[in-house]
């Protein structure tokens, strides 16, 4: 039932909105959440259970009512208790089979024998049953339904910066903001809920005063410019160096503070008795948000059990709401007096000390509590139930204590102690920079949590170098508990349940130990408490001390579970964030992209694979564009090489300490190939060294390997300081590779430099203008033809391309992409590091034994080769080729084509495997080059390929290369 | 001849790494009403980098600034700054008679002991408008405005995945990150600033 205007409330009074909820219409106003619009509305099954789909309703009201999921087109599993209210939302509840009212899986409640603790782990021994039970249990147990068909979210990532981060909004955490900034530090305050003010918005005790202290405190800091406020915010995390993880409606982010203050409050904790989650029952902190910010009426009739001072204070609400408080069961048997005990007892509200209530009552329909039965507490805790009376109500309002919300401050590495005093536990030692205050910190009466706030935001504000004017306040001991050592009552019966998440009672806690599951941590595992939505917000504390009295210990020596990120669910679309995979693309991007490429990755380059033809097949265009190389010219951008220079009067010696082959004899103006390997022996790189002049070496590694050589070679040369530098310029150069036997006709018409074969040999580099643009040039031939790599500054990159085309129009010039190139190279029988070597390969076995010096005074890897160079050699890099009957260049592909990774398989065992393989248009069949045992090795050989149909093909080993063995047509004559 | 020495820097077929594959939204360098403003400078300064353990006093010997520090840029009278990227790297920019006579000075490489000359083909951009603040809180986990960061200060660090150099400049923000990064660079930022405001593309002038 709605109340008249009250003075907190969070309504906005002119603004109704209507909504649907199982199917029905209701209304609300805005500023409601949805589940008090329905209870205001007298809809009080709001959910149903997980585990027996018991009825239930509203339980905390803070962001822990996890029975409470609805479901919207738009979103699942939103919470009931805190989701703001909106215009046309219709929504259900989730876990449910035909509705809330009459859900079908409500006899799930029967089978409860047959479901102790641990059944999952007691209940599948046969593997062969475990799809069905998989199904079974998934289809019981799901919560919302994930709609695929949804467009996906994309929500940003953010990060945010402040000296001083306040985690809490209540009296303490905004005192410590506020006296963090006036000392000078930029503070930022995060609080879950959509204002400010935490339990003083609504614990209000019948009286205006909290109300309007509150609104003062609000003000100051509404003022105070040094502050930012974020409501509806989550601190979920904190890491390392004060990041702390911030979840709003929108997005994550990740905020660095230097200093920060967990204001966090405590968990209000349900009481344990039988039949405790009735809708109907609720904690007193849920009465009085009803009350105070939703101006609900809870219930018409009430009966109170408590444990603390909070407890009157909420039954004073309630009067003031209009509730009929029938009873107040003070668990205490001796409590201590207080303005709010007294005011109640005033008010002609009979109070019981020393009772509780020892089971709960809720009629035929279930679905709403109609009365309690009392009874006096034991010395032990138990109930007397020959004392036991029935109260009739439609409501309990639990108020028995709390739990600090301390997730994030055990996340911070604080060392936490236990207080009798408060019976909780509180930080004994808090890391450097991070200071607790409030109730998180034991602190319970509101004039010392102020101060306490006060305490926290000086010395927060001092961390960060900010001298406070005032000195810090002492806070006073605490004088009084605010949490009953043993709010549960046991029951026959049982149903008195402890975690509301996952449906455990108290017995099942002292099974789990009965069976050995004794240690907090297995116990939370056998159990699964605290294991649901809500983490163990509710229950946590109530099984610690369940645990703690079966085994005789305190709390403190029982431990607590471990708090890990996030202590509150995130959505799947916040953690993924906006993402970013960085990309490299050489100058000529957009013009590969005018002449159709097709683009591939090649670590974190794009390259063009091929360029597309209309009419024309990838394969057709791959091939076209080899033959053309072979034929004419073509040109290939190769700027993703890696291209570093090592400059200095010992660059030679470096080399050769880098590179297995020798440098420190190669010729200004000339080149040699390189091979790089690891300490083991194992090939990991290769690239061509041109040598510039006598302290000037320029050389090029694989497309993927350039970050990762320069990184290395840093950090050799850091340790062997030799006197020398390296220059990373792979990015600062593009290139291009001109290939084919009419390249040099190509290039002589862009440049003045001599190209003749004398005058500019294979394997020469010389620094010549190419189109006008000064330009390194290097006669290499990875494909196999007459062919220069042009390597010139990336600006003119593009130019440089264009030039080429532009000139080579008259010679049908044509780009070729990566696989063009793989194929152009196969055919010469050239490997691809990482292609046709791996993790293991040494140079002997990928036929580059002839590469490695072993009489060099050193080099990486040279130990390793000359140990392995004694041992027989286990595997060889062989060519082989394969005659497909009726397989010709017009087929993109045939049945019996092999492909990379296909085994060689002899007498049923594993002999080798294909590292590459590609159909010639050039040489008109198979080619390819595979690992093989030594003993299959020989030319002539035949390779049996098992096909991934299984078919058995054979191949003939033949040497290497397959084209232009002699090399002829890199060299003069062929020119 | 040597490539890292004699590049011109304003040739009519120098490219940005940008501009072939993106469209500007205005060609004005005046003050853009835009949230966000995305201006490619990087034909804009001549640039040029050396590093080796002679850098820091050969620069000095040639009468520029040297930041005391890494991380430091120390202003040039002429326009342009030199910037300490590391111990004894630097990144000059300059006008390009001055960066010619260094050049000059210090090629062909290996001419001067301990000093390694560095071609700089960076994708350099700038970055200003009321919604700057907003774009960076998405892109760059550093926290560019800290008080405690000197006036002179750069930094190195990773901005939507990309190694980038950055300095402010009155209440813009230069950036210069490797030229092969620089398209991903700018499509991506201009994505999350579409996100944040109004954007103008631009080159300098």
């Amino acid at each position: 039932m709605r109340l008249p205007p009250q003075p907190g409330e969070w309504l906005d009074r002119n603004a109704p909105l209507r909504f649907r909820f199982e199917g029905h219409s209701y209304s609300g106003f805005a500023g409601d959440s949805i589940s008090a619009a329905l209870w205001a509305s007298g809809q009080y099954t709001l959910g149903r259970s997980f585990k027996y789909h018991r009825p239930r309703g509203v339980l905390t009201l803070a962001n822990h009512d996890i029975n409470v999921m609805l479901q919207s087109p738009q979103a699942m599993n939103i919470r009931g208790d805190v989701q703001a209210l909106c215009e046309g939302m219709d929504l259900v509840a989730v876990n449910t089979a035909g509705g809330v009212e009459n859900d079908r899986n409500r006899f799930m409640g029967l089978l409860a024998r047959f479901l102790p603790v641990g059944f999952y782990y007691k209940a599948f021994h046969t593997k062969a049953l475990f799809p069905l039970w998989e199904r079974v249990i998934r289809n019981f147990s799901g919560l919302g339904q994930l709609d695929l068909a949804k467009p996906a979210l994309h929500t940003p990532k953010r990060y945010d910066f402040c000296d001083v981060l306040v985690i809490g909004a209540g009296v303490s955490g905004l005192q410590a903001a506020l006296h963090a900034a006036r000392a000078g530090a930029q503070v930022v305050v995060v609080d879950e809920n959509a204002r400010s003010g935490g339990s003083a918005s609504y614990q209000l005790g019948g009286s205006g005063a909290t109300l309007e202290a509150l609104r003062e405190l609000q003000t100051a800091v509404a003022t105070e410019p040094l502050i930012r406020v974020l409501a509806d915010t989550t601190a979920v995390g904190y890491y390392a160096d004060h990041w702390v993880a911030l979840i709003d409606a929108q997005c994550m982010t990740k905020l660095r503070a230097k200093a920060v203050v967990v204001a966090s409050g405590a968990f209000e904790l349900p009481a344990v008795f039988r039949h405790n989650d009735i809708p109907g029952i609720m904690t007193g902190g849920a009465a009085q948000r009803l009350i105070n910010r939703y101006a609900v009426r809870p219930m018409q009739t009430a009966v109170a059990l408590v444990a603390n001072s909070e407890g009157f204070t909420v039954v004073l609400d309630a009067l003031r709401a209009g509730v009929k408080v029938a009873a107040v069961a003070d668990m205490r048997s001796q409590a201590p007096t207080c303005a709010a005990r007294e005011a109640v007892r005033a008010a002609g509200i009979r109070v019981l000390d020393g009772w509780a209530i020892y089971e709960a009552h809720a009629g035929d329909s279930g679905r709403r509590v109609t009365g309690v039965t009392l009874a006096r507490l034991l010395a032990d805790g138990q109930a007397d139930t020959s004392t036991s009376e029935h109260v009739a109500c439609d409501g309990v309002i639990m108020s028995v204590g709390y739990a600090p919300a301390a997730n994030l401050l055990y996340q911070a590495g604080t060392s936490m102690g236990w207080s009798d005093t408060v019976q909780q536990f509180v930080p004994a030692t808090l890391p450097a920079g991070i200071f607790a205050c409030g109730r998180v910190n034991g602190v319970y009466e509101s004039a010392a949590k102020a101060l306490d706030g006060q305490r926290a935001g000086m010395l927060a504000a001092a961390h960060c170098g900010f001298a406070s004017p005032q000195a810090v306040p002492q806070v006073p001991e605490a004088a009084r508990c605010p949490s009953h050592p043993w709010p549960i009552v046991a029951h026959p019966q049982g149903k008195n349940f402890v975690d509301f998440d996952e449906d455990l009672q108290l017995k099942d806690f002292y099974n789990a130990a009965q069976e050995g599951y004794d240690n907090v941590e297995l116990m939370k595992r056998y159990t699964t408490n605290g294991m649901g939505p809500s983490q163990g917000k509710h229950s946590n504390m109530t099984a610690l001390r369940v645990l703690a009295r079966i085994l005789g210990k305190t709390p403190i020596e029982v431990g607590t579970t471990t708090a890990r990120p996030f202590y509150h669910p995130v959505p799947i679309s916040h953690l993924a964030g906006r993402g970013f995979t960085p990309e490299r693309h050489t100058p000529m991007r957009a013009l590969h992209t005018q002449a159709g490429a097709v683009w591939m990755a090649a670590g974190m380059w794009q390259r063009p694979e091929y360029y597309a033809v209309a009419g024309r097949s990838r394969m057709q265009c791959i091939r076209e564009e080899a033959m053309n190389v072979r034929k004419g010219v073509g040109i290939i951008d190769v700027g993703t090489l890696g291209k570093l220079e090592v400059i200095g009067p010992q660059a030679a010696e470096f080399l050769e300490r880098i590179y297995i082959s020798r440098y420190a004899n190669l010729a200004v103006g000339m080149t040699r190939y390189a091979v790089m390997c690891d300490e083991s022996g194992v090939v990991i790189d290769d690239g061509v060294v041109a040598r510039l002049g006598e302290q000037h070496f320029y050389f090029t590694t694989t497309t993927s390997g350039a970050a990762t050589v320069y990184r290395e070679l840093s950090r050799l040369n850091t340790m062997w300081r030799m006197d020398c530098g390296i220059v990373n310029h792979t990015g600062a150069f593009a290139g291009v590779n001109v290939a084919g036997p009419k390249a040099r006709q190509l290039l002589a018409t862009l440049t003045s430099a001599d190209l003749d074969g004398a005058a500019f040999p294979y394997l020469g580099v010389r620094e010549m203008d190419v189109a006008g643009i000064p330009a390194r040039a290097m006669r290499v031939g990875f494909v196999g033809e007459w062919g220069y790599e042009v390597h010139v500054p990336a600006e003119h990159g593009a130019a440089l391309w264009q030039a080429l085309m532009q000139a080579g129009a008259a010679l049908a010039i044509r780009p070729f992409g990566v696989e063009a190139q793989r194929l152009l190279r196969l055919e010469k029988g050239h490997i691809i590091i990482g292609q046709d070597t791996d993790g293991l390969t040494v140079p002997r076995e990928a036929a580059l034994g002839w590469a490695a010096k072993l009489d060099k005074p050193f080099f990486i890897g040279q130990r390793s080769l000359q140990a392995i160079a004694k041992r027989p050699q286990k595997q060889t890099l062989v060519g082989f080729t394969l005659e497909i009957a009726g397989m010709d260049a017009s087929q993109d592909s045939h049945p019996d084509m092999p492909s990379e990774s296909h085994l060689v398989i002899v007498d049923g065992e594993i002999s080798g495997r294909i590292t590459s393989v590609a159909f010639s248009p050039a040489l008109g069949h198979v080619i390819g080059m595979a690992f093989v045992t030594p003993a299959l090795s020989a030319v002539g050989t035949r390779l049996p390929f098992r096909l991934t149909s299984g078919k058995m093909v054979e191949a003939k080993v033949v040497a290497l290369p397959f084209y232009d063995a002699a090399g002829a047509r890199q060299k003069e004559a062929s020119a | 001849m040597n490539t890292a020495t004699n590049t011109p820097v304003h040739t009519p077929r120098s490219a940005s790494p940008f501009e072939l594959a993106h469209h500007w939204s205005a060609q004005s360098t005046g003050p853009a009403a835009a949230d966000l403003t995305m201006t490619d400078r990087s034909l804009q300064t001549a640039r040029w980098g050396c590093k080796g353990p002679a850098a820091p006093q050969w620069l000095a010997e040639h009468g520029l600034p040297v930041p005391p520090e890494y991380n430091r840029y120390r202003p040039l009278a002429t326009g342009g700054l030199v910037a300490r990227l590391g111990v004894t790297e630097f990144l000059i920019e300059a006008d390009a008679p001055t960066l010619a006579v260094l050049r000059s000075a210090a090629m062909p490489a290996g001419k001067v002991h301990g000093l390694y000359p560095v071609l700089r083909q960076d994708a350099a951009l700038q970055l200003e408008g009321p919604a700057l603040h907003t774009l960076l809180r998405q892109v760059c986990s550093v926290d560019l405005q800290a008080c405690e960061n000197p006036s002179d200060a750069m930094f190195l660090t990773t901005m939507v995945g990309v190694g980038v150099t950055l300095l402010w400049r009155g209440d813009a923000l230069l950036l210069w990150a490797d030229g092969t990064m620089g398209s991903y660079l700018w499509d991506t930022l201009a994505e999350v600033a579409h996100g944040c405001g109004s954007l103008c593309t631009r080159p300098a002038s």
